[in-house]
Order: C-alpha cells, then sequence, then structure tokens
C-alpha cells in the first residue's frame, strides 16, 4: 500500500516527466523551424541575388554593377558570413577580404532531400550556378554564400546547456514547492486527521483545504457529541431517574473514593440508610403516581438539608442512603439526623391528598461499624430496621449486639425451615377450664421447637422471624394439619372430643391459597368443623380490607369459631368488634396480673362485662393463682387458661391431664 | 473511474485535434492560361483543407529559381524546365498534366516574318532565354530561316516583356504565351507564328516534383489531381464564374480576351493521345509517373 506522499511524487514526477517530454520535442521540433527558416531565409537570399543578376548580366565584368546590391543582401540577413562570385577558377567578387581560394566543393556540396537542419550543421557555403546570356551563349557564374555559423548555432543549438540546466531546475524546484504544497497542506493534515481520529487527543486547528477542513468538523462534531453523550449516559448510569439523586451504583463509586481518603487520613464517617414508614400504605391507598411524587419531594428535601460534599443516594423503593463525613461530634450528627426526620415528618400535599411519612434511619460508622461498603450498608440496615422494630420514626445505631441479633435470626430462620423437614416441632396443648366448672372445655395448640442441640425453643424465639421471612405460611400449615389430627386422634381414642384452638397469623391469612389449603387440611383430618376455633390477634384488623372479612366470614360459614387473642393490649377497638364477628375475647395476661390493683381491676371488670354485653364469651390468659381464678368467678368470667390449671402439655401429657380430671 | 475516462477522452480528442496535419505544400506557377485551374481551386479555397498553397510568380524562369531556391516543393513548367532541373536534382518527374500549347506560345513582332527575311537590320529580340522561349525562337529562326545574326537577344522575363512599346523604328522580335501576348499585342505588336500551326514545336504544361516530396506529400497531390480536374469541370459548366476567380492571376484580361485564349491551348490533363506520348516519348518526357 503506497502511501500519499508517494503517490503524488509519482503522480508529479510522471507529469514533469510527459511535459518535459513535451517540451523537449517542442524544442527540437523549434531547432528544426528554426534551421528551415535560417535555410529558406538564405535560399531567398540566394535566389533572389541569382535571379536578379542572371536576368541583367551579360558579361563577369557587370557584376561590380551589382556590388550594392550584394552589400545590402549581406547586411540585411545576419546568418550570411560573406558572399563570394566566382568563375571556374577565380573569385570574381567578394564580400569579405579573408576569402582568396574558390570554396571545396565538399564545403558546399547540398545532397538532395536533407533536412534544413543537417544541411545547416553540415554544409558552411551555399552554392548556386547563375546562368546568363551573352547574346544566345548561356554562360555561368557559381554564388557562394558563407553561412555565418556563429550566429547559426546561436540560434539553433545556443542556449541548449542552459535549457536543460533551467529544465532540471525547475523541475525540482516544481517538485520541491509541490511536495511542500502537498505536505503543508494535504499530507500533514491528513496525519493529523488520523491522529486525531485514533487518539482523540488534539483537536488540528482549521485546515486550508475545504473537504479536510470538512472532516475535520465532522469528527470535532462526532467527537463533541460523543463526549456529551458519554458525560450524559455517565450521569444517566448514575443517577437515580425517579428523584434525580445518586444511585446504588454513584453510591458505591463516591463511597469507594470516601472510604480510600478515610483510610488513608484516618478520619470517620456516618452511613445513614433511611426508610419511609409504612410507604407501602401511601402507595396502596393513593396510587403510586402521589408515592413517586412524594419520593421526589423528599429527595429535594434531603439534598436541601445535606451540604454539598455529604452523599445521598436512592437504593431502592424507599429506601436512601446518606453518608455524612463531615460533622463535629455525635450531637451535631444527630442533629442532622433529627432535622432530615423531621423535614420528612413534614405534611405534603400531593394531588389535593395530604400525605404524611415518617422515617426509620439506621446509622453505622466507618471504621467502627465496618470497613467496607458492604458491611456499611448492611450495619446500617441492621440499625434501620432496629429502630423499625422499636416503633419507627426514629433513628438507631449500630451495635454489635444488635448484629448478634441478626444473626442469631439469620441462623434460626436457616434451621427452622431444616427442623420442619426434619420433624423438630411439636405441638403443646393448654387445657381451656370452665371457670364455673372447672372442666376443660377446650385447648389451644401451642408450637414448640425441639431443637437438636439448644433443646426446647419457645415460639417467641422464632414465630416473629417466621413471620417477617414468610416462612409462617408453611409453618401455619404443618400447625392446622397437626392440630386437626389431634383433635381428631383424640376423638377417635375416646380421649376426649372437645374444640381446638389454632393461632393464625396476618401473613398465614393474607396468602392467597390460604383458604383452599385450610379447607383441604380440614377436610382431610376429617375434623368436624364446629371443633375448630381460630385464634387471631387485634393487628388483623389493622388491614382491614375485603379479604379480612372474607377470610373471617369463611371461618364461621365452616362452623368454626374464632377467638381474639390478646386482646386489650392492641388497639382494643370497639368498631372492630362491631364489623368483624369475633366469638370469644382472650383478655391477654397483663389484666391478669393487676387484678389486684385498683386501675387492673377496673380495665379487667370493663372489659369483661363489655364482652358479655356484646354476648362473646370471656377467656382471661394467664391465670396462675386461685385468687386470680376466684376473682374471675365473681365478675362471672366464663373461661380462663393459664397455668392454675396447666401448663401448655404435649399432646399424651395433655391427655392424660384430660382423662384424670 | 468515469472522471479518468473523461480525463482520457479529453486528452484523446486534444491529442487527435493538435496531431499534425499534412505539412504545407507550396507550389510555384507562373501566369499562364494552361495553370488557370491551379489558380481557380487555390482562389475557391478548395487546396486550403489540404494545406496546398500556390506560389503565384510572373515567369518560368523564376519558378524554377524558386523551386531551385527550395522555396517551392514543385513548380509547374514545359518541358523546358523539366529538363533544365532533370540535370540537378535526377528523380524529377513530371505527375499531373495540365494543357498542350496550341497557340497558347507564340512569336510577335513589329514587322511581318517577310520583313524581318529581308532586313539586314539587327533584329532586338525579347524574351526570357532560360525558359521554353529559347526553344520557340529556335523552331521560329528555323522555320522562317532567319539568320541568328541578326538576332539581339534581350533576355527578360514575361512581366516586362508584356510592357515593350512597339516604336516601329527599329524590328523587335518578342517570343511570349497566353496571357502575356494579349498587352503586347495592345501595343502594336503582331503574332507571326504561333504553336497553332506554324511552328511544329510541341509545348506541354505539366506539375514536377522529386519522388522524395512526392512520397512526403502524395495525398496532397492526388487531392491536387483531383481539384485540378474540378477546376476545369468547373471551367467548362460557367466560364463567367471561373473567370472572376482567375483574372488576377492572368494579367486582368477581359473576359472575352480570356475566352479567346482558351482557344490557345488543350486540356490534356485526363488523358494524353497516342500522338502525343510518343511525341513526348521523343522529347524524353515520361508519363508512366503520372498520378
Amino acid at each position: 500500500m503506497s502511501t500519499i506522499r508517494n503517490f503524488f511524487l509519482l503522480l508529479i514526477t510522471s507529469t514533469l516527466l510527459l511535459f518535459s517530454g513535451i517540451y523537449t520535442y517542442y524544442y527540437l521540433q523549434t531547432r528544426y523551424d528554426s534551421a528551415e527558416l535560417i535555410l529558406s531565409s538564405l535560399q531567398k537570399d540566394t535566389a533572389s541575388l541569382s535571379y536578379s543578376i542572371s536576368k541583367r548580366i551579360h558579361s563577369k565584368a557587370e557584376l561590380n554593377n551589382f556590388r550594392s546590391l550584394i552589400d545590402r543582401t549581406q547586411a540585411a540577413n545576419n546568418f550570411i558570413q560573406a558572399i563570394l562570385f566566382s568563375d571556374e577558377k577565380n573569385i570574381l567578387l567578394k564580400t569579405k577580404k579573408n576569402y582568396v581560394k574558390l570554396p571545396n566543393p565538399k564545403e558546399y556540396f547540398i545532397p538532395q532531400e536533407m533536412s534544413s537542419l543537417t544541411v545547416l550543421s553540415t554544409n558552411k557555403i551555399l552554392h548556386r550556378k547563375i546562368n546568363y546570356y551573352n547574346k544566345s551563349t548561356r554562360k555561368h557564374l557559381n554564388l557562394y554564400i558563407v553561412i555565418n555559423q556563429n550566429e547559426v548555432d546561436k540560434y539553433i543549438y545556443k542556449d541548449i546547456n542552459k535549457l536543460l540546466i533551467y529544465l532540471a531546475l525547475v523541475t525540482f524546484l516544481f517538485l520541491t514547492i509541490q511536495v511542500y504544497f502537498i505536505s503543508k497542506y494535504l499530507i500533514n493534515p491528513l496525519e493529523k486527521l488520523r491522529q486525531y481520529a485514533y487518539y482523540n487527543s488534539v483537536i488540528p486547528k482549521k485546515f486550508k483545504l475545504k473537504e479536510l477542513e470538512y472532516i475535520r468538523a465532522s469528527l470535532f462534531q462526532t467527537f463533541e457529541r460523543l463526549k456529551q453523550e458519554k458525560e450524559e449516559l455517565y450521569k444517566l448510569s448514575r443517577t437515580d431517574i425517579l428523584s434525580g439523586l445518586a444511585n446504588r451504583e454513584a453510591l458505591s463509586e463516591r463511597l469507594g473514593l470516601l472510604l480510600s481518603l478515610a483510610k488513608r487520613d484516618n478520619i470517620e464517617f456516618a452511613v445513614l440508610f433511611l426508610d419511609l414508614d409504612h410507604f407501602k400504605h401511601v402507595n396502596d391507598s393513593l396510587g403510586h403516581k402521589v408515592g413517586d411524587i412524594l419520593l421526589q419531594k423528599l429527595s429535594v428535601k434531603i439534598q436541601h438539608i445535606l451540604r454539598d460534599n455529604d452523599i445521598v443516594a436512592r437504593v431502592g423503593g424507599d429506601e436512601f442512603v446518606i453518608v455524612l463525613s463531615q460533622y463535629s461530634s455525635m450531637i451535631e450528627l444527630t442533629q442532622i439526623v433529627d432535622r432530615i426526620q423531621e423535614y420528612i415528618k413534614t405534611p405534603f400535599i400531593i394531588e389535593d391528598n395530604l400525605v404524611e411519612v415518617t422515617s426509620s434511619v439506621g446509622i453505622a460508622f466507618y471504621p467502627k461499624n465496618g470497613l467496607d461498603e458492604v458491611e456499611l450498608l448492611k450495619n446500617a440496615d441492621i440499625a434501620m430496621y432496629q429502630a423499625k422494630q422499636e416503633g419507627r420514626n426514629q433513628y438507631h445505631f449500630f451495635t454489635e449486639s444488635l448484629n448478634a441479633k441478626l444473626q442469631e435470626e439469620i441462623l434460626i430462620n436457616n434451621e427452622m425451615k431444616e427442623a420442619l423437614r426434619n420433624n423438630e416441632f411439636e405441638l403443646y396443648y393448654q387445657p381451656k377450664t370452665d371457670i364455673k366448672s372447672g372442666a376443660i372445655v377446650s385447648c389451644e395448640a401451642l408450637i414448640r421447637w425441639n431443637h437438636p442441640t439448644r433443646g426446647l425453643i419457645p415460639p417467641f424465639h422464632f414465630i416473629e422471624i417466621a413471620e417477617r421471612d414468610g416462612f409462617i405460611v408453611e409453618l401455619g400449615k404443618w400447625i392446622l394439619k397437626e392440630a386437626m389430627q389431634q383433635q381428631v386422634e383424640w376423638k377417635n381414642k375416646n380421649i376426649c372430643d372437645i374444640p381446638i384452638s389454632i393461632n393464625v397469623s396476618i401473613k398465614q391469612l393474607a396468602n392467597k391459597t390460604f383458604e383452599h389449603s385450610f379447607k383441604k387440611i380440614v377436610q382431610e383430618s376429617g375434623i368436624e368443623t364446629n371443633k375448630i376455633d381460630i385464634e387471631i390477634v387485634e393487628s388483623l384488623f389493622l388491614s382491614n380490607n375485603q379479604n379480612t372479612a372474607y377470610i373471617l366470614d369463611m371461618f364461621h360459614d365452616i362452623g368454626a369459631t374464632i377467638s381474639l387473642d390478646d386482646f386489650g393490649t392492641g388497639y382494643s377497638s370497639l368498631s372492630y368488634l362491631k364489623d368483624f364477628s369475633v366469638d370469644t375475647l382472650k383478655i391477654d395476661k397483663v389484666f391478669i396480673d393487676d387484678f389486684d390493683t385498683e386501675s387492673g381491676s377496673i380495665f379487667l371488670e370493663t372489659i369483661i362485662k363489655m364482652g358479655q354485653t356484646l354476648q362473646l364469651k370471656v377467656l382471661c390468659e394467664g391465670v396462675e393463682t386461685q385468687e386470680q381464678l376466684d376473682y374471675l368467678h365473681d365478675l362471672d368470667c366464663e373461661l380462663y387458661q393459664g397455668y392454675l390449671c396447666s401448663k401448655p402439655l404435649p399432646a399424651d401429657d395433655f391427655a392424660q391431664l384430660y382423662l384424670n380430671l | 473511474m468515469k472522471l479518468l475516462v473523461l480525463l482520457l477522452s479529453t486528452l484523446l480528442f486534444l491529442t487527435s485535434c493538435s496531431s499534425p496535419k499534412d505539412k504545407e505544400l507550396k507550389i510555384s506557377v507562373n501566369s499562364w492560361i494552361g495553370y488557370s485551374p491551379l489558380f481557380y481551386a487555390y482562389d475557391k479555397g478548395w487546396l486550403k483543407k489540404h494545406n496546398i498553397k500556390v506560389v503565384h510568380v510572373v515567369s518560368l524562369a523564376e519558378s524554377m529559381y524558386i523551386y531551385d531556391s527550395k522555396n517551392a516543393d514543385a513548380l509547374t513548367g514545359t518541358q523546358y524546365e523539366y529538363t533544365t532541373l532533370k540535370k540537378e536534382a535526377k528523380n524529377l518527374t513530371p505527375i499531373m498534366m495540365f494543357d498542350k500549347s496550341f497557340g497558347g506560345d507564340m512569336v510577335m513582332s513589329n514587322r511581318t516574318t517577310l520583313e524581318l527575311q529581308e532586313s539586314n537590320e539587327t533584329i532586338d529580340t525579347h524574351l526570357e532565354l532560360n525558359s521554353i522561349n529559347s526553344l520557340v525562337l529556335a523552331e521560329f529562326l528555323k522555320y522562317y530561316r532567319i539568320d541568328e545574326q541578326k538576332i539581339n537577344y534581350i533576355n527578360q522575363d514575361q512581366e516586362s516583356i508584356s510592357t515593350l512599346k512597339n516604336s516601329k523604328t527599329k524590328p523587335k522580335l518578342i517570343v511570349t504565351y497566353v496571357p502575356y501576348n494579349i498587352r503586347l499585342k495592345k501595343n502594336g505588336f503582331k503574332t507571326i507564328a504561333s504553336t497553332r500551326d506554324e511552328l511544329a514545336i510541341t509545348v506541354v504544361d505539366a506539375l514536377f516534383v522529386t519522388q522524395y516530396t512526392l512520397s512526403k506529400h502524395e495525398a496532397q497531390f492526388k487531392a491536387l489531381k483531383i481539384e485540378t480536374n474540378r477546376a476545369i469541370e468547373a471551367l467548362e459548366k460557367n466560364p463567367q464564374e471561373y473567370y472572376k476567380h482567375v483574372k488576377y492571376y492572368l494579367q486582368d484580361i477581359s473576359y472575352e480576351e480570356f475566352l479567346d485564349t482558351l482557344h490557345d491551348i488543350k486540356w490534356i490533363n485526363k488523358t494524353l493521345s497516342k500522338e502525343l506520348k510518343e511525341r513526348l516519348q521523343e522529347i524524353d518526357f515520361p508519363t508512366n509517373g503520372l498520378l
């Protein structure tokens, strides 16, 4: 592959050679033409002289009469050196005195059909016979025209060397100039364009040639557009589209830089994990559009509160991470967090809706709570969950105990699933006793976990974890199945045929397959449905929706009863009792514990009377003493449950207890 | 690619445009009715396209000088010029025939032939010695048995001769040819002998050229031959129109005089009679090189 430089050199050289050839041809042609002209002028003079003389002369002596004509002819023609006339032996007349002998025929012999140039090159003298007549006798003279060779050479050959030198010089100069201009205006710019296109480094200056300038301008515009698009893409890849805040990638990048800096300078910074409380409720009740606008407004607010060098990123639906690196004390830090949470709490009016949210914040510190991004975010997240668990709308610092708790939760979570497969769970049954007769009229199935290494684990250690994880749905099915089968077994063994209370969690009920699986278990177990009592908690009513009402109606429809567990500790709203059909109120243990105080007895009496008024069965939980039982008896409370009768017992023990009564 | 083809085509076109035409062919022609077809073709511009130039001269001798001095490639002339030039140029040859003199060459005088025969005076005889005139005069003297001792030779070209006046005091003989005879006639001279009857000499007019020149300009000579024939045809069709183009070259003779002179020659441009061929052979005038 040739270069442009070589290509142009070849082109120019070829052109020069061609034109040199043409020039040389014309030069040589000019020599021939010049020779023809010179010879023609000499021959004309020869013809003219000879014709004039031949017509007027009758003897040699008369030749002198033409002296002036001869002189004029010579003077008028620079190519004539001399003119001589002779007869056969002597020169009769000459214009230059130094010609004394007759010219040698070799000097003037002109062969036919010779080119003029050859004639002038090979002959020094032109010769012509002049015929004249003396009377009728023809005689003749010889006319010699001596050619001025110097003058001829000057015209024909004179400048050939000079011409060749000029030609070479001009060629060289022309080539040099051409190469210079081609290099300057074409090759160098092309090289610059190549480098610019390849390295995209130095922007070439404007070029003189229009086409090259167009390429340069196009490249420049393309690179600028690419740069702009690259920047936009970079920005886009690091920006959360909804909020305009940094996204997870940008957070990771900036946090990485901060970590390097903090490590080098040995400084501390705080990572805040912020999660909006009940944001799902906003989305569900007001729609996602309102939720999105809320997030946008909150993002603006959070950014407004923070300083330029603080980092704020949206890392999930309603999750934000804030990195604060410049605070002088923990007081200043907590003030910043307070300010953020206060701003978030400010009510917003979005599409004519008053929207209020709170936030939970978890805080972890570098290097105390983590040395890298993953650890810091995880620990801040743990702290945030702790804040949630502690009632939301607050912040919580990460501690090692929190971490340990989390690790425990994770461990339990994993082991629970294994435990179900290994039949490590077991149902214990606690009797529900009629206060007046003292007879066991029902029992509540309570789960226990026989851990192979840790021993018996009570439910409060794992039920909450199972609910958070969703494992409760699977575990709940097992409980329902196990409890119903047990009731049928007792009945079949003629041990007892009493209703059995089974706890069902909110998540279980919210599961779409619950009804189907519940009915299937009922059918498979063969239990009489009026022997099923479903225990629910007050918080179920918070998810006041059609599904809750539907499920509760379904229980009643098949003949099961419903007990409201731990009544009095939750919302205890009378409207719930009105809206949802409940059969039994189970008064929480905290009330019977305080039965001997004035305020405690008032609450207990009020709840029992309310239940009686609403024609509900009332069961008091946690009865442990005879005094408590007597007190309840006096209040006409119908049922109790507690250690006074029996603690929860394995199935066989419960059967034994029932048979012994 | 298209551009390259276009450039090459242009180059080829320019090359063809600039390719050398036939080199100019110069023919030296003297005033003579027999050569008038050349003047006609030249004046009509027919020869221009063949790059043929007619150099008009006033005498045969001058024509010969011009040719001899390489200022013409070919010349018109009679067998005299041919014979003369042949001595120097061995391969000179006639390639085109124009006419045979049929009264076109003549002897004029202010005396009758009888007076000339009987007179003892010196007779001033004007002629172009170095031309066919010499042969015509010799034939005349021989035919009328006039003593050459009485002849005073005055060598002049025909242009000068045609201006001679008839002084009547001294006998004059003039050897001339058409159209120079017309002015002389006006000046009082009478034709006493011509190639029509009294003079047995055969005078033919032709175009002479060397073989070398012929090979260089062959196509032009062939074209010249065609144009000459065409001119003679034009003369036969429209003498008036023909006359307008040639009168300048024939000393501005009148149309009637022009028509008269046409009777003094016979066109032999196309074919030669057997007798003429034999006659030409006798005087070593070749006809095998005719175009």
